[in-house]
């Protein structure tokens, strides 16, 4: 580490004019590439995230045997692609993601790994972990609301051909009462080339919906990744309300045989019994509820976004119309706009 | 008279029982015995995540990947569980539940309540109210759930416990219709089927599918169905070579294994029958354990050793209860039957067995009881009808008899030859017990020469026995006629014989009783 630039940036002021004010640790927007180190910086008055690319880290991988020109492609591709990826939909009416604000390299010759790429972000007051609360009844409202700003923030990525991919409650961002997207870094994009355009499924395999964890892809690429960011916003609906992903409630009621790390066999052949674990795992979900409205509203939503075969996922009227994707997320952004207002309205009452 | 234990053949027909319990004794587990890869996973940045923020979410974050991904045996997760379980009041019950269950030391292991349960809980293993009750949920589950063949087959089951044949053929159809490749879907179907006589559509929902030629455990039904339709099962060959593959675990081979030994033994095959019962043997189930005890006590008593027979697997109720009949453990043979009503209140075998033998303890209050829990699935059962009939009359409840015999004759489904004789003469019975004697003589004759006629030893006996009991009591001037019949009777030392046994040595003694009466000094 200190032979690092990456790690000693604290107190520099870069040639782009951004001063590294505070190092942090592991927090808010800090997920991602594994190969980056974080900080504050200031410019302009305006406090940023500040994620450093420590290209020294090749040192410690290539113990494991990779080749180091290859480790060394790796990070410049996981940092050009953030960085074009986030320029890609900036300028294209996204509004719910946080983005790389700025992006440059700076060069500290007193260090044998000296050049350090960089891309700085808004700065969140924390990822969702950091502001949800189970037990407050009063937080209704609000859980919806910012479900709402993320539904909002996936159908803009997916107006702009991005599938997010990994989505979960730690690159869920806080801004003040608002909610964004956070980590681009494994999102897929049919415009831009990378290696993750070429993978089934490029975001964490703890919150992976159930095809994928059985080893079924569909061959076509939207309706494999849409699919999969259906499954993963009614996941957080499930840990918004549940307090667990719903790939967790749903293991939790699929029995150890058929589960899909002992499962041999076909997605096919699991199918039935899926479908029972995912029933069950609905009536559960449901019990989460107090207020029988809000509770056959949500979980119709989560049942349509979280169905456990991809084809059959997404709005009905969507699935029944030809024209059009079946994951389509506008109908689900309607509907927790209305369930926002009406949850608000109760709590004025 | 009654036949107190149903002497049909036995196939390997599939056992139906509720999901949840077929998946705990690993029917359904995957036949492949080829090692899985693991996808190669971390949680180390949750934990990391919980240590450094030691909250709820955090937490429950960590717990959630540890549950998706295997690792809850992972002391981090353990104490994230712990953290979690420590604050009840500001979780959510999932949350706590999954807490819960990852702390649990027991989470794999089987236990089964049935085992436990005697005759003297008998009329607690149906509770009708419970049934309509889960029947009312499962509606409405298959409203919200439509597309769930598991909850219609569950369905199906509450029908055909309660009898209600046309709901629960629906139900199947539809459940079949939804997952026409499940084996929990097409086992059970073939069960329901066959059980309502409808071998036809049984066997076509296995010959007819592609899954058959791979699925051993529905390969067996099928050679089993086609079998009792007296039809050549095409997959018999494929059976074999998947028996002798060694590509499949020992388990799900043990009753394609007792299926093929079956048909082998039935076309006198003995050696290869040996060889197959062998294979079956290895790792049994239940319905395997159960069909090896039907072929030693009724078929062919040498072709395997009894001794080596384990009869320790789940829910080995029926060959526990054959087994403890034929080796004259009269009460242990009665629980069993219980339990294995318990285990399969739709199925008629327990409750004739169950009830015959409970005869054979003297306990005539017990047989009735058990019957009258069996009309439940089988309203019209023109077999458990008669039976009632026969022990209400022997308890000179003539009203009550007539009654029941009267709804076997005119409603009565399932009307065999053998049922048809045995209502003739509990006819007889009825009237001798109303001192119609001439009436009863007649309809006992009847009887026997129906038992003549169809060259069925057992029966005959049997009838014989019932009809010189009535003479004797009746105190008719044909005792002496009768009992010539009755000598000829050999003093049977075979196991499966204990009934006539028992039936010839109470008319015996009766007949000496009489004869002490008649002639005090002999």
């Amino acid at each position: 580490m200190k032979d690092s630039a990456a790690h000693n940036l604290l107190g520099l002021t870069l040639k782009s004019g951004w001063k590294v004010t505070e190092k942090i640790t592991k927090t808010a927007n800090s997920t991602g590439a594994f190969f980056s180190v974080c900080y504050k910086a200031e410019k302009d008055g305006q406090t940023c995230f500040f994620k450093a690319f420590d290209f020294a880290k090749f040192q410690q991988i290539s113990e494991t045997g990779k080749q180091v020109v290859d480790i060394i492609a790796d990070m410049t591709t996981a940092y050009k692609y953030e960085r074009d990826l986030s320029e890609h939909c900036k300028n294209r009416h996204v509004t719910k993601v946080a983005f790389v604000i700025d992006s440059g390299e700076e060069y500290l010759n007193t260090y044998t790994f000296g050049i350090v790429p960089y891309l700085i972000f808004e700065l969140a007051d924390g990822d969702i972990r950091n502001r949800i609360d189970f037990s407050n009844k009063l937080d209704f409202a609000w859980k919806l609301h910012s479900l709402h700003d993320i539904a909002v923030g996936l159908q803009q990525l997916h107006n702009v051909n991005v599938s997010h991919q990994d989505l979960k409650p730690s690159n869920i961002l806080i801004f003040n009462q608002n909610s964004k997207l956070g980590d681009l870094g494994r999102s897929m994009c049919k415009d831009i080339e990378s290696e993750y355009n070429r993978m089934e499924y490029s975001g964490d395999w703890n919150y992976a919906p159930p095809e994928m964890m059985y080893g079924y892809y569909e061959k076509d690429w939207a309706k494999r990744v849409f699919a999969t960011d259906c499954y993963l916003l009614g996941s957080m609906i499930v840990f918004y309300f549940a307090g667990v992903s719903m790939s967790a409630l749903l293991c939790k009621h699929i029995p150890q045989t058929h589960r899909h790390d002992y499962w041999r066999g076909t997605f096919d052949e699991i199918k039935p019994y899926l479908i029972e674990s995912f029933s069950n795992a609905m009536i559960e979900f449901k019990d989460s509820f107090e207020d029988d409205y809000f509770k056959s509203e949500v979980s119709q939503v989560v049942e349509q976004l979280c169905f456990p075969f991809p084809e059959q996922r997404g709005h009905p009227k969507n699935i029944v119309n030809k024209h059009g994707s079946n994951f389509n997320l506008e109908r689900f952004i309607t509907k927790l706009e209305v369930l926002t207002k009406k949850a608000e309205s109760k709590i004025k009452k | 008279m009654a036949v107190i234990i149903e002497r049909k053949e036995r196939r390997l027909i599939p056992n139906w029982r509720t999901f949840s319990t077929t998946i705990s004794l690993g029917e359904l587990d995957s036949s492949l015995i080829s090692p899985i890869a693991k996808p190669d996973l971390s949680i180390e940045d949750y934990i990391e995540d919980f240590y450094e923020n030691e909250t709820i979410p955090f937490a429950a974050d960590l717990i959630s990947a540890a549950v998706v991904n295997g690792f809850t045996d992972n002391e981090n997760v353990k104490n994230a569980a712990k953290f979690i379980l420590d604050r009840q009041n500001q979780v959510t019950q999932t949350q706590y539940d999954i807490s819960k269950n990852i702390l649990s030391t027991n989470e794999n292991s089987f236990e089964c309540s049935i085992d436990k349960i005697t005759i003297k809980e008998l009329e607690s293993c149906l509770p009708e109210q419970e049934y309509r009750l889960r029947i009312q949920q499962l509606k409405k589950h298959v409203i919200d759930f439509q597309h769930n063949s598991i909850a219609w087959v569950e369905l199906s089951r509450c029908y055909s416990i309660l009898g209600q044949e046309k709901q629960a053929i629906k139900s199947m159809k539809i459940a079949v219709q939804l997952a026409p490749n499940n084996r929990f879907v097409l086992r059970c179907a073939v069960r329901l089927f066959s059980h309502y006589d409808e071998l036809e559509l049984a066997h076509d929902i296995l010959r007819k599918n592609n899954i058959t030629n791979f699925d051993p455990w529905l390969m067996s039904a099928e050679i089993s169905v086609a079998n009792l339709r007296g039809r050549n099962s095409r997959f018999i060959k494929k059976g074999i070579d998947l028996v002798n593959s060694k590509k499949l675990s020992p388990f799900s081979i043990t009753e394609l294994a007792s299926s093929i030994g079956t048909i082998e033994l039935l076309s006198g095959n003995r050696k290869k029958s040996r060889k197959m019962f062998g294979k079956s043997l290895v790792e049994p189930n239940d319905n395997s354990l159960a069909q090896i005890k039907w072929v030693l006590n009724n078929k062919d008593k040498s072709l395997i050793d009894d001794e080596q027979i384990n009869l320790q697997t789940k829910h080995s109720f029926e060959a526990k209860a054959i087994s403890n009949f034929y080796d004259k453990k009269l009460i242990d043979a009665l629980n069993n039957t219980c339990q294995w009503f318990c285990d399969m209140p739709f199925s008629k075998r327990p409750v004739i067995m169950g009830s015959g033998i409970a005869d054979i303890l003297d306990n005539r209050s017990l047989s009735i009881e058990f019957l009258k829990l069996g009309l439940m699935a089988h309203a019209n059962d023109a077999q458990m009808l008669n039976n009632i009939a026969y022990y209400l009359a022997l308890d000179n409840n003539t009203r009550d008899a007539l009654s029941y015999l009267e709804k076997a004759k005119t409603q009565g489904t399932s009307k065999t030859k053998v049922v048809n004789i045995c209502l003739t003469a509990t006819d007889g019975l009825i009237c001798f017990r109303k001192n119609k004697y001439e009436e009863g003589r007649n309809k006992y004759l009847k009887a026997i020469e129906q038992t003549t006629s169809k060259n069925d030893e057992y029966l005959h006996r049997i009838a014989i026995l019932n009809y010189a009991r009535e003479e004797i009591l009746a105190k008719t001037d044909k005792i002496e006629s009768v009992m010539q019949l009755v000598d000829k009777i050999p003093e049977l030392d075979e196991d499966n014989h204990i009934s006539i046994k028992k039936l010839k040595s109470e008319v015996t003694e009766l007949y000496k009783e009489h004869k002490q009466k008649t002639s005090p000094h002999i």
